[in-house]
């Protein structure tokens, strides 16, 4: 099925969410981070900058990790962090912005074991 | 702020060799390499458009890391990434994918709650580069 989002963005919890221990959470954003430095298909021109400026994480709407980003992130950006697993659980979600305006959010539900 | 330092160098528009060995030479001599800091990357590298890059950062006694930043000196933007953490962590693990436009030592320079810094380099041999090709 064709989809309407040109961005899709995937956000996975990696690892047994027991309290005391620490899971991945890892944050894939399909995105071509154009630099600005590369010629288009003709040679003549440059391919305008499409780069993502930030990344937030945030657990229960409290960020826990405010990334910027230049263009030095490769083309379709992964980030992974550990965090310690709170005692109640709660939401963990990510948004994303970049620097033509486009922007997206993903959550996910963590659920102490 | 840590961006202080790495402010300036967003006005350079493609850093020259010698602005880049600059660079290099006044990061060697402002930080002193920590052990606290660990990287994780592939000596040698086929491409520069993509290469896996981790962080573990153990702060010493009684301190906590506020945020770090990610440095190649030879990329046309030299600061790669900037990470803030609302929350100080005494441990930190963390792991991306970055360009790297020549084979060059990539820093990572960390600020902790005190405001002092601690910096670790590695040196990545690029084969093929990244940002340039018309590919």
């Amino acid at each position: 099925m064709a989809t309407l989002n040109q961005h899709p963005i995937r956000l996975n919890i990696i690892g047994t969410p027991s309290v005391g221990k620490e899971v991945e959470i890892r944050v894939l954003i399909a995105h071509p981070m154009e630099t600005g430095y590369r010629l288009g298909g003709d040679g003549n021109e440059r391919i305008p900058k499409n780069i993502i400026e930030s990344i937030v994480i945030k657990f229960n709407q409290e960020p826990i990790m405010i990334a910027k980003l230049g263009t030095g992130i490769a083309a379709n950006p992964l980030i992974s962090v550990f965090i310690e697993v709170p005692v109640k659980g709660g939401m963990v979600s990510v948004e994303w912005k970049d620097d033509q305006g486009a922007q997206g959010r993903a959550e996910k539900m963590l659920v102490v074991a | 702020m840590s961006l202080s330092l790495a402010l300036p160098y967003f006005g350079i528009s493609l850093a020259s060799e010698s602005e880049a060995q600059y660079m290099q030479n006044a990061l060697a001599q402002r930080y002193k390499k920590s052990d606290a800091i660990k990287i994780e990357m592939p000596p040698l590298a086929d491409t520069g458009n993509s290469i896996p890059m981790g962080i573990q950062f153990q702060a010493p006694l009684q301190r906590k890391m506020q945020s770090f930043e990610i440095v190649a000196p030879e990329n046309p933007n030299p600061l790669v990434m900037n990470v803030s953490l609302p929350n100080p962590q005494a441990h930190y693990q963390f792991s991306t994918r970055i360009r790297l436009a020549l084979s060059q030592d990539v820093w990572v320079i960390a600020t902790l709650d005190d405001g002092s810094k601690m910096a670790q380099s590695m040196h990545c041999v690029v084969t093929l580069n990244a940002c340039f090709d018309a590919t």
